[in-house]
């Protein structure tokens, strides 16, 4: 009876537990320990920049007097305002001729004149010289080029703008001991639309094929060809063209259509493939004397310029492997008949 | 009976004492918090931002996917007149992950390294990414921390080199490439560095990333890497750095 009274008798901590309210309780109170001891990160995503712009490369062609417009579109993808001023750079032809573009460090006044011809306005003729894009916003523009009749024939070559205006706000420039050290660094981020001007009347392409070549010897295909072209013309022009390859009996077996790349005036550039390889006809069984004539034609599928050159292929495994088995065939065929005899 | 209640008593006295056990154990193993570095006493007080146990480039893996959404198609050509507009390139876009990059307080031979992210979608034959920066980091009475020369002093905006001592001090970056090799190939080593070219100081754009390939996207991560002397004045230092995207034609 005493034991038992001993043993009911029994406090706080233990009959603390066997509550079950209190045994939630203990359990959620570990949970929340556990819980609170995990990191939560104190730095927030701050958002960036996302621009995108249609389409990347703008070719007018304008005889003056001319009022030429080109449209485009530019969208904003982030989820925050931005504004974009509207800038120029001069596009260097020499540097360039290859497709990537190599800006000018001192342009000559003549090459920057012509943008004082040059206006960004949208469908209303409002003219920009920044734009301001909300959040996901896309706004449909045009590039108007306003050419007098005197005006200069010429070509003109630079990218068009449109870079973020630096903003202050981002940053949080306190600081609270005056012996401290503090960086910080305001990205910002721009994207170009490239803008070939021909102003002048219309004339034929001078192109001239600079190098047209593929090994003269092969065993199998696929056969790339080296091809450079040079544009003796006043104007950038964009050719078409295609490589015809005829077998030894005189039949078209293959043909291989050139991508149109622009070539600036007075530039030689190497054409390549959209995945900067070079032009290949894929064939790969090949055998006998072949041709190949590239023929490079204006927008009008006018030759204006062609050569012709000769390949050979000799599957040489494959003739001394028929050999091979020729000669153990009559190897053969020769002990059978003696044997007979 | 007494018995039967003493055994159900007992083994929740037990489970009450692992779970209080538990909870106490816990509460001492568990790793303590990093999020920010506060010490001090009556006359000093020094508060740290991040502090950066790692001040090596250490390549994130995780590749976010970016969405983007087709621009209209325009149409090829526009012609009005005496004049033809030729555009059938198709759309690219371009992005960069943040706006301003925090170095946080800066404390003498200790690099800090930052991040950011550029993704691009490309037009028809590639494009490229160019960068430069308006000035060295400024403070406003003008005082500069100057671009890194490297260790061996010899990186500029156009060549880059190993930067791994503690005792070499500037701004510098180097950019990783994440999915295809787009960044400048003279990032090889994971401790190369170059300055970013200073354009109050008529130094040409670089180029950061190209891509002539004609693929959908590519991803590069940029490193910011900041170290002061104890000699730096202290103070508050900016600038600005612009990445600028141009198509090839």
């Amino acid at each position: 009876m005493r034991k038992r009274l001993k043993e009911q008798s029994k406090p706080s901590l233990i009959t603390f537990s066997t509550s079950p309210m209190n045994f939630a309780c203990l359990c959620l109170l570990s949970c929340i320990i556990l819980f609170a001891r995990i990191p939560i990160p104190t730095t927030y995503a701050q958002e960036g920049t996302n621009l995108e712009i249609s389409p990347s490369n703008i070719y007018i062609e304008t005889n003056p007097p001319s009022d030429a417009r080109a449209p485009f579109t530019i969208k904003n993808n982030s989820d925050r305002s931005v504004s974009l001023a509207i800038g120029y750079k001069v596009i260097d032809p020499l540097e360039s001729a290859n497709g990537r573009v190599i800006f000018k460090e001192n342009p000559s006044n003549t090459e920057k004149e012509i943008f004082k011809n040059i206006q960004i306005v949208d469908e209303k003729n409002v003219s920009y010289d920044s734009i301001e894009l909300g959040p996901k916003q896309e706004k449909q523009l045009q590039m108007r080029v306003i050419l007098p009749q005197q005006q200069f024939q010429n070509d003109y070559y630079f990218t068009l703008f449109f870079q973020e205006s630096p903003s202050q706000s981002s940053l949080n420039t306190s600081i609270d001991n005056e012996e401290d050290q503090k960086a910080y660094t305001s990205l910002i981020s721009g994207i170009g639309i490239n803008s070939f001007i021909a102003i002048g009347q219309k004339t034929t392409p001078q192109l001239e094929i600079e190098e047209f070549s593929t090994s003269w010897v092969r065993q199998t295909g696929p056969v790339p060809f080296s091809l450079k072209l040079t544009n003796a013309g006043l104007h950038y022009t964009r050719p078409q063209g295609k490589i015809v390859i005829r077998n030894m009996f005189g039949n078209v077996v293959g043909t291989v259509a050139l991508p149109k790349r622009a070539i600036l005036a007075s530039t030689t550039r190497e054409v390549l493939t959209e995945s900067q390889d070079p032009i290949t006809w894929k064939n790969i069984f090949l055998i006998g004397s072949y041709t190949a004539e590239l023929i490079i034609t204006d927008n009008n599928d006018y030759p204006i310029a062609s050569r012709t050159i000769r390949f050979f292929a000799i599957p040489f495994i494959l003739l001394v492997g028929l050999l091979i088995i020729v000669i153990g065939i009559g190897f053969i065929v020769r002990r059978t008949g003696k044997k007979h005899k | 009976m007494i018995s039967n209640n003493n055994r159900q008593t007992s083994s929740k006295v037990r489970l009450g004492t692992t779970i209080v056990t538990f909870s106490a154990l816990s509460l001492i193993l568990s790793p303590s918090l990093a999020m920010a570095a506060t010490s001090g006493n009556s006359q000093f007080m020094i508060n740290v931002d991040t502090i950066d146990t790692d001040p090596q480039p250490t390549p994130k893996t995780a590749i976010p996917s970016p969405q983007f959404t087709p621009v209209p198609t325009l149409p090829e050509f526009t012609t009005g007149l005496n004049y033809t507009v030729n555009q059938n390139d198709r759309a690219f876009s371009f992005s960069i992950s943040q706006n301003s990059i925090d170095f946080g307080i800066l404390s003498a031979n200790t690099p800090v390294i930052r991040t950011s992210e550029i993704t691009m979608t490309h037009p028809l034959y590639g494009a490229q990414v160019l960068t430069f920066e308006d000035k060295p980091l400024t403070k406003e009475d003008n005082v500069i921390i100057p671009d890194t020369t490297c260790d061996n002093g010899t990186c500029s905006p156009e060549v880059a080199a190993e930067w791994s001592s503690t005792f070499t001090y500037g701004f510098g970056y180097r950019c990783e490439s994440k999915a295809k090799d787009v960044c400048d190939k003279m990032f090889i080593r994971s401790k190369d560095f170059k300055q970013y070219p200073d354009i109050s100081r008529d130094k040409p754009f670089s180029t950061l990333i190209t891509s002539l390939k004609n693929t959908n996207t590519t991803q590069s991560t940029i490193y910011y890497k900041l170290n002061v002397p104890k000699s730096q004045q202290p103070g508050i230092y900016q600038n600005t750095i612009t990445f600028v995207a141009v198509p090839n034609f």
